[in-house]
């Protein structure tokens, strides 16, 4: 229950009392999601986005921190998204295709060099292969 | 094969995603993964699981962090302000909260306590598993409504026929003699089929339960005895298990314990096989079983009912002399099992329960309604402010409804108090003999259904004064500065017609536990039709296996007697199948020659009574005409009978029942002769309404069952024989037990307990409505001077005397409290005719209404007088300044 209470007061009281993460870092998990999306390519809907956390990251996320994090994503300026045309297996919805901005680009390297840099040296504690 | 997912969760979900877009996206990808999978079932559970996780999460955590977060969360964040705002608002006026919570609560708590009582024996008076298939087949008169005992052969049929129901069990009483210690004592035991248990549910904690094998005579000697009785003679030793017990003389061999709390039915201790020997197998006369049975799965009562109708009617005609005209009654357990009186009399306590609720909401409305004028400033500001109505509306509520889940806790907390009281205060056989009595407690429905209740309460609490507040007053109340009561009008009227409502409910439940009172003290104290000084009564139930035959219980009885008369201070004795007060009113049927019934479920019932023929003498019962029984009377003379004057008005208005014959088929074949009328006498059982037909025979021509009563009257103090009586009867037969040695009076007492909790619940709810009523009339009358101290300051100043003003400001209070009672009046009219037809022993008592009316009166005078009398101690000086 603890973990949920505090994700429940940081969503609603984190920026009154100033821990909202800075927008110009991306957490692990929002890297992950954009990771996915670039890998996926014009194909980046919320199902094989889904899929290749599972099979790449081993990550077994649930559905809706998946649409969470997207929203929060495109709300950030990451990402940006559009509709594709009815699919008939959808009930005649759309699919809603994402892609990663340059901004989106631009924050991955940031996080990526961050944690180069944070690593650099530490391959006798870690071992090669990162 | 469809792909469409299930309609109700994708309703659901679709309805939480308030954006288009987002709704597009997601019930899309959702249904796209669901035709993906193939497994039918198992993909619409997972869908349904998915939706529903997502609209909870939707719903709950509409779109945290994202840009239009102001937008979407002002709901949450406004619930959110408005319970912080309305704690502030609590906390700063401690004293007006704490009065409002505690009147809810109490109201509340007297609710919870009635429902849990209600829940406890209405609706789920068994803890058995799956009790709602559990079904109670008994025979019946075709066309009558008395439910009969079922005869062993029917039972055996229907157990082989029925399809519709499985499982079968039957049961019996059985006193059973446990002997071998000191005393012999008495124990409530059952004799049941092996399947008793299994139907049930119930699996002894230690050994086992019985097995088929034991339906068999010759393996009947084995026993289950209960937790209470095991933990009492045997220290709770699992060891017990596999050993032998004497009962009535013979080894029975313990060979499981029943689990804590399972005493079924209605308080018994200990359980034994019942074993059918051929010849009982094939009898159909002797009806003495229960039977009980599971619905098979997917049938219903009335679908048992019907598949018994055809079976009863195939028996009838293969076995016309004893299944002729008998039919079969299928009715859930709960039904069965209901005493007949608790629906209505819980109807009753509810309604009464309710009111209170209904009195404590209107008090606390008008202490809102008040509040409401003073609190005008600052909705009249928020108004000003840009608050919308609605806005201010739901603020209101918040405040109510937070104060009224904070007295649903000490709601709950009083309704766990009051329930550990009843189930302590019933005397522990009556509570055995109510199904149900013994689980009360405060079970999860209670505490969910007293939370919503405060909800709801609080919702239409809030609405009654904000509906007032929003509308058409900001313009006046900024305008007029400081100074009150314009627009207070309408505000003062609606309080009054509050405090009206409520003397009148107070007054109408305090008349209605007044009367309940004052009938079970008339019932306490009403001529018994016999002298109850001086009388000790006990029960005394022969062992079966030693008293089979009607000539050894006879012989028994006579043998009894003579010891009983023979002992030093008694005046005289007798024995009887039933005495008043003892509990029951055993009724028989009666064929009367001059009065001949055409249609069987019409036979005429009336309390049968076998006695010996010192039972008037002893009892100082008068013989009003005729003659009483002698000893003459014996198993050679003729047979004859005595009725009560009850009875003799019944059936021979105004001629003389002396010499006219009747027969008791349920006794025996042979034609009674009336030799005498008797006065009539109460068994004081008020719960069957009070019926005073009743005939009486001599123990000679008719032995009484397995069970008999002896009553003796002392010369001293009749308890003082308690021990020589004892040892009497343990010098005619040690495996004799005795029990319930009583004086007539403690008996009579007992008897009385049922309804003194009636009277006792019902008398709470009058107080605390009566206590509310009071403080509404003291807060209105107190609020409505403060409002009124500048218009007295002006009329003092004036030249009226402070005795002019008190006048007027009583005049008022005099008009409101008048029409209060009179209402009150009137309602209790009513609810005391709908409780007389309920309640035989009720009767409307002048008397009772005037005290309690006067009474309610006089307290509300002063709780008018008080604060009027105080507003005028105030300087008219002093007021005027200050404005």
């Amino acid at each position: 229950l603890r973990p949920a209470l505090r994700r429940w007061y940081y969503a609603y009281f984190g920026d009154k009392i100033g821990l909202t993460r800075e927008p110009a870092f991306i957490g692990e998990f929002e890297q992950m999601v954009l990771l996915a999306v670039l890998q996926l390519g014009d194909k980046a809907y919320a199902v094989p986005i889904r899929e290749e956390l599972a099979m790449r990251a081993r990550r077994k996320i649930t559905r809706g921190a998946l649409y969470t994090t997207l929203e929060r994503l495109e709300a950030k300026g990451y990402l940006r998204s559009r509709f594709g045309d009815p699919v008939p297996e959808r009930g005649g919805r759309a699919r809603r295709y994402y892609a990663v901005t340059s901004r989106g680009v631009a924050a991955l390297r940031t996080s990526r060099e961050a944690f180069r840099k944070l690593y650099q040296g530490l391959d006798a504690i870690l071992g090669e292969g990162s | 094969m469809s792909h469409e997912p299930p309609r109700i969760p994708e309703r659901l979900l679709s309805w939480s995603l308030r954006d288009r877009e987002y709704r597009e996206e997601i019930l899309g990808d959702l249904q796209e993964e669901y035709a993906s999978k193939s497994d039918t079932l198992g993909r619409r559970v997972w869908y349904t699981f998915e939706a529903l996780r997502l609209a909870v999460r939707f719903s709950v955590r509409r779109r945290v962090n994202t840009q239009n977060q102001v937008k979407e969360q002002t709901t949450m964040s406004n619930l959110r302000a408005d319970v912080k705002y309305a704690l502030r608002t609590i906390l700063n006026q401690p004293g007006f909260s704490l009065v409002v919570a505690l009147a809810l609560a109490l109201g509340l708590g007297i609710n919870a306590t009635v429902f849990g009582m209600m829940d406890s024996i209405l609706l789920r008076p068994f803890p058995f598993p799956e009790y709602e298939r559990l079904v109670i087949l008994s025979e019946k008169v075709r066309g009558g409504s008395e439910r009969d005992a079922v005869s062993a052969a029917n039972f055996l049929d229907w157990r082989k026929q029925s399809k519709a129901t499985e499982q079968h069990a039957a049961w019996e009483g059985w006193d059973a003699a446990l002997t071998g210690g000191e005393e012999t004592e008495r124990l409530q035991g059952a004799r049941v089929t092996p399947g008793f248990f299994e139907l049930l549910g119930v699996r002894p904690v230690i050994g086992r339960a019985f097995i088929a094998e034991e339906e068999l005579p010759g393996h009947e000697r084995r026993i289950v005895i209960g937790d209470g009785f095991w933990k009492r003679r045997f220290g709770a030793n699992p060891q017990i298990v596999g050993t032998e017990i004497l009962i009535g003389g013979e080894a029975h061999r313990i060979i499981g314990i029943a689990p804590p709390g399972f005493d079924f039915p209605g308080g018994t201790q200990i359980w034994s096989p019942l074993a059918f020997t051929p010849y009982r197998a094939s009898e159909r006369a002797r009806r003495s079983l229960t039977v009980a049975a599971k619905l098979a799965p997917g049938r219903t009562v009335s679908g048992a009912q019907a598949e018994a109708d055809v079976i009863s009617q195939r028996l009838a005609q293969e076995y016309p002399d004893t299944n002729r005209e008998r039919v079969v009654s299928v009715e859930t357990l709960s039904a069965a099992f209901r005493p007949g009186i608790a629906g209505p009399l819980f109807w009753i306590l509810l309604a009464s329960s309710g009111v209170v609720l209904l009195v404590a909401c209107m008090n606390i409305g008008g202490l809102l309604l008040a509040r409401g004028v003073d609190r005008r400033h600052e909705l009249a500001l928020r108004t000003a402010l840009g608050a919308n109505r609605m806005r201010i509306v739901r603020q209101l509520v918040t405040e109510t409804v937070v104060l009224g889940l904070v007295s649903s806790v000490f709601a709950l907390l009083l309704a766990r108090a009051g329930l550990d009281v009843l189930r302590a205060g019933m005397p522990a056989d009556l509570a055995s003999q109510t199904a149900g009595w013994n689980n009360l407690r405060l079970d999860s429905r209670v505490i969910f259904f007293i939370p919503a209740l405060s909800i709801l309460v609080g919702i239409l609490m809030g609405l009654m004064p904000a509906l007032g507040a929003g509308r058409h007053e900001l313009w006046n109340v900024l305008k007029e500065g400081g100074r009150s009561n314009v627009g207070g009008q309408k505000r003062q009227r609606a309080r009054q017609t509050l405090v009206v409502a409520e003397i009148a409910c107070a007054l109408a439940l305090l008349i209605a536990a007044g009367l309940t009172v004052s009938s079970g003290i008339g019932l306490l104290n009403q001529p018994g039709g016999f002298d109850a000084r001086r009388l000790l009564t006990l029960r005394i139930p022969l062992p079966e296996n030693q008293y089979q035959e009607p000539e050894s219980r006879r012989e028994f009885a006579s043998e009894l007697l003579s010891r009983l008369e023979a002992l030093p201070g008694v005046e005289g004795a007798a024995v009887a199948n039933v005495l008043p007060a003892g509990g029951s009113n055993p009724l028989e049927k009666l064929l009367i020659e001059d009065h001949p019934v055409t249609d069987p479920a019409k036979t005429p019932r009336v309390g049968y009574r076998s006695v010996s023929s010192g039972f008037f003498e002893t009892m100082k019962i008068p013989i009003l005409r005729g003659r009483p029984f002698a000893s003459s009377d014996r198993e050679q003379t003729q047979p004859v009978a005595i009725v009560s004057a009850a009875m003799a008005e019944r059936f021979w208005p105004g001629r003389d029942p002396i010499g006219r014959r009747l027969r008791i088929p349920g006794v025996g074949e042979q034609w009674l002769t009336i030799v005498g009328v008797a006065g009539d006498v109460s068994m004081y059982n008020w719960w069957a309404g009070i019926d005073f037909s009743a005939i009486y025979v001599p123990l000679r021509q008719a032995p009484p069952a397995a069970g008999i009563q002896a009553v003796i009257r002392a010369q001293g103090d009749p308890l003082l024989l308690g021990g020589p009586v004892r040892a009497a009867v343990r010098s005619i037969n040690p495996l004799v037990a005795v029990h319930k040695v009583l004086t007539m009076r403690q008996a009579i007492e007992q008897c009385q307990s049922g309804l003194s909790i009636v009277a006792w619940l019902l008398g709470l709810c009058g107080a605390v409505a009566g206590v509310l009523s009071v403080v509404g009339i003291y807060s209105m009358m107190s609020y409505a001077m403060s409002q009124r101290r500048h218009e007295f300051g002006v009329r003092m100043a004036l030249g009226a005397s402070s005795g002019d003003v008190l006048r007027l400001t009583l005049g008022q209070a005099v008009k409101l409290t008048g029409t209060g009672v009179i209402a009150g009046v009137l309602l209790a009219i009513a609810l005391g005719r709908m409780m007389a037809g309920v309640l035989g022993v009720l009767s409307l008592d002048a008397q009772v209404f005037l005290i309690v009316a006067l009474s309610l009166a006089v307290v509300g005078l002063v709780a008018a007088y008080v604060p009027a009398r105080k507003a005028l101690k105030v300087d008219p000086v002093a007021v005027l300044r200050a404005d």
